[in-house]
């Protein structure tokens, strides 16, 4: 039962993660564009709501409604006034500027907030959860964090797949020069992705600060299991990210069930390593597209 | 009034001179063939038409407004369009959503889906494409690769049709399909502008020839003077001049 349990908490943390990875997951897909700062960006969108919060004492689930346009806005902004100069069949400029920026980022929130731990208080909602079984009770944070993960892929999913705008998306990661053949503004195209990354990875960022306590340089940690839960699920495929999400997460608390024996770090260590193996397997990842 | 397209003096260099002032003017209505041997910079010259290239020197206008710095999605939503001369479909989406790419997004206006597909539609019908509008892009054959190009471009309603050896690596019988389809679109009113190595292809459309060698303009006028012209005969059939 406690392994059932481990299961069933880690599908619920795969939801975080697979919320992570999603704007990590579109860029890539739409502009081949390596985003180092993801990490940092989701901080950034918790510390965004910690003003918000601050300043209008909404609830921070309500925040999200001020949080998301603000970090959709500069994500736009950003790749119009920077990350587009970056853009070439070279993946290095795109790194270096992100990984530069994911500095300025942990520096400027140190600078503003001080590197005291933060967190995102919703009330009592927080300690409680439905009871599946005498051993098994699922929270409502964790559950909401899921609902709104495959909600959010769906979205993205249906959008790719149904509108003029995923199909433009669909072409210029295609072929760019022919995208623009057929009257695509491409750059336009990239400022949008990058928009949408950045309102995705805030909402990550704010349910991350609500599940736990945060600071100015945790940005980096959360980058490694975006990253991780793309390349399980198969770069470019949105099920994908959720499924690699999904299968961190139950790596992550099924580990954690030899933190008694091994200490904390046990839990990562796991998944980790399922990382590994995937990579290692299948580098294409579980749902990814055969390598070109 | 302005020709439809004006090239005027424009130069390209990638270290050696791929097109040397060259100019050239295209009213509309007009179907202008370019020859050359390989090499000759007639692709170049297309591309900088389009605005995959940009000009080292020299202009391109189109209906009197100079385009010579604007982007190719810029220029195809203002009426140029484009066919490449290996066929470029996206693969991943069937037939009718890369037409209705190029509906939506060349359109020069915004344009929903439920509103442009009815140019999509009628691009397929004119590329004789319609009965493969569900087939994914990828798997279709050379020549249904070539009326995807042709239909395509024609779903961003095109006042004037660049053609990139379209023809090429087709058989006979394909050929003269694809260039009844092409002289149906003429027909239709788009100013054509077609590269093309098969010459007798060529002769059953355009109007005027114009031939091209080391960048330059060599000869242009009526076809059949054209080819049996001492310059041409000599670059382009190797034929030395009396």
């Amino acid at each position: 039962m406690e392994w059932l349990n481990a299961i069933v908490q880690g599908i619920m943390l795969g939801g975080l993660f697979a919320l992570f990875a999603t704007g990590l997951s579109l860029a890539f897909g739409v502009m081949r564009f390596v985003n180092l700062a993801h990490g940092d960006l989701a901080i950034l969108g918790a510390f965004v709501a910690v003003s918000v919060i601050s300043a209008t004492g909404l609830n921070p689930f309500v925040s999200l409604v001020i949080v998301v346009p603000v970090m959709l806005a500069a994500g736009y902004a950003l790749q119009l006034g920077a990350f587009n100069f970056t853009i070439s069949p070279d993946p290095l400029p795109s790194i270096l500027v992100t990984f530069g920026l994911g500095i300025v980022i942990q520096n400027v929130l140190l600078e503003t907030y001080s590197a005291d731990s933060r967190g995102l208080d919703v009330g009592s909602i927080e300690i409680e959860s439905i009871r599946v079984t005498d051993a098994i009770a699922i929270g409502w944070i964790p559950l909401i964090t899921l609902v709104v993960a495959v909600t959010v892929l769906g979205a993205l999913q249906l959008m790719l797949s149904r509108t003029s705008l995923g199909r433009a998306f669909r072409a210029v990661s295609d072929d760019p020069p022919t995208a623009r053949l057929m009257g695509i503004n491409d750059r336009n195209l990239y400022a949008v992705a990058m928009g949408i990354a950045f309102a995705t990875v805030a909402v990550a960022g704010v349910f991350l600060g609500i599940r736990q306590s945060f600071g100015p340089l945790d940005g980096p940690a959360q980058l490694l299991y975006a990253f991780e839960a793309v390349v399980i699920g198969g770069l470019g495929s949105v099920w994908g990210t959720l499924v690699g999400g999904l299968l961190l997460g139950v790596a992550h608390t099924v580990g954690g069930q030899f933190e008694v024996t091994y200490g904390y770090g046990s839990g990562p260590l796991v998944g980790h390593l399922v990382f590994l193996v995937v990579l290692a397997t299948k580098p294409s990842g579980l749902l990814g597209r055969r390598a070109e | 009034m302005a020709p439809l397209l004006e090239v005027a003096g424009v130069d390209k260099s990638f270290g050696v001179k791929v097109v040397d002032d060259l100019s050239l003017q295209v009213n509309a209505g007009d179907a202008l063939g370019i020859v050359g041997p390989n090499g000759a910079g007639k692709t170049t010259l297309l591309n900088l038409i389009a605005g995959d290239l940009s000009c080292d020197r020299g202009s391109i206008r189109i209906e009197g407004e100079d385009v010579t710095r604007t982007s190719s999605d810029w220029r195809c939503r203002h009426g140029l369009a484009r066919t490449a001369q290996i066929p470029r479909p996206f693969e991943g989406m069937t037939v009718f959503e890369n037409v209705l790419v190029g509906a939506v997004f060349g359109a020069g206006v915004p344009m929903s889906e439920t509103n442009a597909t009815p140019a999509a539609v009628e691009a397929l019908e004119r590329a004789k494409l319609l009965a493969s509008a569900n087939t994914r892009a990828g798997a279709l054959p050379l020549l249904g690769r070539k009326r995807l190009e042709l239909a395509r471009a024609l779903a961003t309603r095109p006042k004037i049709l660049l053609l990139d050896e379209i023809a090429g690596g087709l058989t006979e019988a394909e050929v003269l399909e694809l260039v009844d389809t092409i002289r149906d679109i003429h027909a239709g009113g788009v100013t054509i502008v077609w590269i093309e190595h098969i010459v007798h292809a060529l002769l059953a459309v355009v109007g005027r020839i114009m031939a091209m060698s080391f960048g330059m303009k060599i000869a242009e006028g009526d076809p059949a003077e054209v080819m049996a012209s001492p310059e041409v005969q000599e670059v382009y059939l190797g034929v030395a001049p009396e």
